[in-house]
């Protein structure tokens, strides 16, 4: 596993693509993908009967019907994957961190001001799209609130600042290159922003989570497509809304399996990269870790 | 009233609001000499020297730096004028959720205007209007600046640049610059601007060279109260007590509204509509 280097590559809009920065054992990062989405879809979901319509059905968890297409043309998600405790997966997980936080220094060099606002991160989890799977337009940041309709319970994302995808799997012309794991089709397109990223294995996206930055994943129209998604996020935990973060430093060993970390030494690696690269201490971007404090 | 999209997601509505100014910058001038004090807090060392000043946010400023702050204004508006800022942006908004859909659901509370004046010397660096002075082991207590989504401010007056005929009430630099977009604005009178509050609408107010330079400015926000960070919205402006966070309670009609208005029956493109594709979603859960 190495981290290959970084070169930043601004499509607009405060997208940034990595390409190729990250190099792994990808057969065995889409194996474990693979296997945690369907496990997870299993266990989420029973196919069953709906009692009212007679029709094959799914039951959830908590006792809801849905019907057989509406789970089908969801995105999987591999949420639980950091409580994996497989060797090779916690080495995976913490490799990939690791390269998505060399690109984000790189990524606050292009944008200080989003310096400001990462506090914390989410780590990745999974995304999984099947043939004929995509996922329509939307912002990182919503909530699918509505005033009087749904307080949602969930808000976490509307504290997401920056948005990361490390890619997994190729996406290739045709189906007569399909092999054993990449797919055709699933290219992610952001609307306002127009611009379209077509998914290579080893590249990391990063974007802005606002609204600006919306976006939708093109049908996937063969084989499977695997992605790493996290998010870099600010303020304090809202308790009111169950919102959780904890502290590498004060709780080691739940940093292992919680998703959700404060960043400690952020400002001091970002101002030693500063350094290193040749920027000066009194101007932007390394002015930005020290203004107004 | 046409929005145009300068980039970004950074909007201008040119006259947008008739502003009887006269009367306008005569009331906000003689706002203004309370309205610095209040803004800063002195830091004295033992021997009671100030050290340096402290602003509302958290921010630390030299002390000579104070005349090159802008002021802020945020009691004692004339209210008839706030209303009318407030409605004026308020009409802005809907057109520009047609034009960036996907923020309607983002849009939950708003936090009603206050004033800036930047006299002759101020400006302000560049900075994003979701920032607060965040550092590790340091969280700020107030924090409803993270909340933003969506900036909207309105140009209470002219400005005019160096070689031009010099307006009533007009004042000359004070541009606003917008470098990831590399956008310029050159402010107006009765000009709305909006842009995304994060850091993508990072602005810098260069040093205004003549005349003060006035403007209305707030903000558009979401999530759940938090009153122990500064996140206290209120039901309507009658029950408003201490603050000025408001529910945007009836935004998805208001929305609805507009676009029914603008196109004809079932024409509205499918991209525009997804209030009611929302609303089945919430209205269907759990069944």
């Amino acid at each position: 596993m190495k981290v290959n280097e970084i070169k930043a590559e601004h499509l607009g809009g405060g997208v940034v693509l990595f390409k190729n920065v990250f190099d792994v054992d990808f057969k065995m990062f889409y194996d474990i993908a693979k296997e945690v989405v369907f496990r997870e879809k299993d266990e989420m979901y029973k196919l069953s009967v709906h009692p009212e319509t007679g029709k094959p059905a799914y039951l959830n968890k908590s006792g809801y019907y849905f019907d057989l297409s509406s789970v089908e043309e969801m995105p999987m998600r591999g949420s639980m994957i950091h409580l994996d405790k497989r060797q090779e997966v916690i080495e995976l997980l913490s490799f990939i961190e690791k390269a998505k936080y060399q690109c984000l220094l790189r990524y606050m060099e292009i944008f200080p001001i989003s310096y400001k606002n990462i506090w914390w991160k989410v780590k990745g989890h999974i995304v999984g799209y099947g043939p004929g799977v995509y996922l329509g337009s939307h912002s990182d940041t919503s909530a699918d609130y509505v005033y009087g309709l749904s307080h949602p319970a969930d808000q976490l994302a509307t504290r997401n600042t920056v948005s990361c995808i490390a890619y997994i799997n190729d996406s290739v012309d045709s189906a007569e290159e399909l092999g054993e794991s990449n797919f055709t089709g699933g290219e992610h397109y952001f609307n306002f922003l127009d611009i379209t990223y077509r998914p290579s294995k080893g590249d990391i996206l990063m974007f802005p989570s606002n609204f600006i930055a919306s976006h939708e994943v093109k049908p996937v129209t063969g084989g499977l497509r695997f992605s790493y998604l996290g998010w870099y996020a600010h303020g304090t935990p809202n308790k009111e809304v169950s919102e959780y973060v904890n502290d590498p430093l004060l709780e080691p060993e739940t940093a292992i399996t919680s998703t959700n970390l404060y960043l400690p030494t952020l400002r001091e690696d970002f101002q030693e990269y500063l350094l290193s690269v040749g920027h000066d201490k009194n101007t932007l971007p390394y002015s930005i870790t020290t203004v107004g404090n | 009233m046409e929005p145009i999209h300068l980039g970004g997601g950074v909007v201008i509505f040119k006259n947008a609001i008739d502003i009887n100014q006269d009367s306008v910058i005569t009331h906000l001038e003689s706002l203004k000499a309370k309205a610095r004090e209040e803004m800063f807090t002195y830091v004295y060392d033992e021997e009671g020297v100030p050290l340096h000043v402290v602003n509302q946010g958290g921010f630390i400023y030299e002390i000579d730096d104070i005349e090159k702050s802008p002021v802020r204004m945020m009691h004692g508006l004339d209210p008839v004028f706030s209303q009318e800022c407030e409605d004026a942006v308020y009409k802005a908004l809907l057109m520009y959720v047609e034009m960036f859909p996907a923020i309607l659901h983002c849009l939950w509370w708003r936090s009603t205007g206050h004033v800036l004046a930047y006299d002759k010397g101020a400006k302000l660096g560049l900075h994003s209007d979701n920032d607060v002075n965040y550092r590790y082991g340091a969280e700020p207590q107030m924090q409803h600046a993270t909340r933003n989504v969506l900036s909207a401010l309105v140009y209470l007056n002219d400005c005019t640049d160096d070689g031009e005929e010099i307006k009533p009430n007009s004042f000359s630099g004070g541009h606003m610059s917008i470098p990831y977009f590399d956008i310029d604005i050159k402010p107006e009178k009765g000009m709305i601007c909006m842009m995304p509050a994060n850091y993508l609408g990072a602005h810098e107010i260069f040093e205004v060279t003549r005349g003060t330079r006035y403007s209305y400015l707030g903000w558009f926000a979401q999530g759940s109260a938090d009153p122990d960070r500064g996140v206290k919205p209120f039901e309507d402006k009658e029950t408003m007590a201490m603050g000025n966070q408001l529910w945007l309670k009836t935004i998805i009609e208001d929305y609805k509204e507009y676009i029914d208005s603008k196109y004809a029956v079932g024409s509205a493109p499918e991209s525009l509509t997804l209030f009611n594709s929302r609303k089945k979603d919430h209205v269907n859960e759990g069944q």
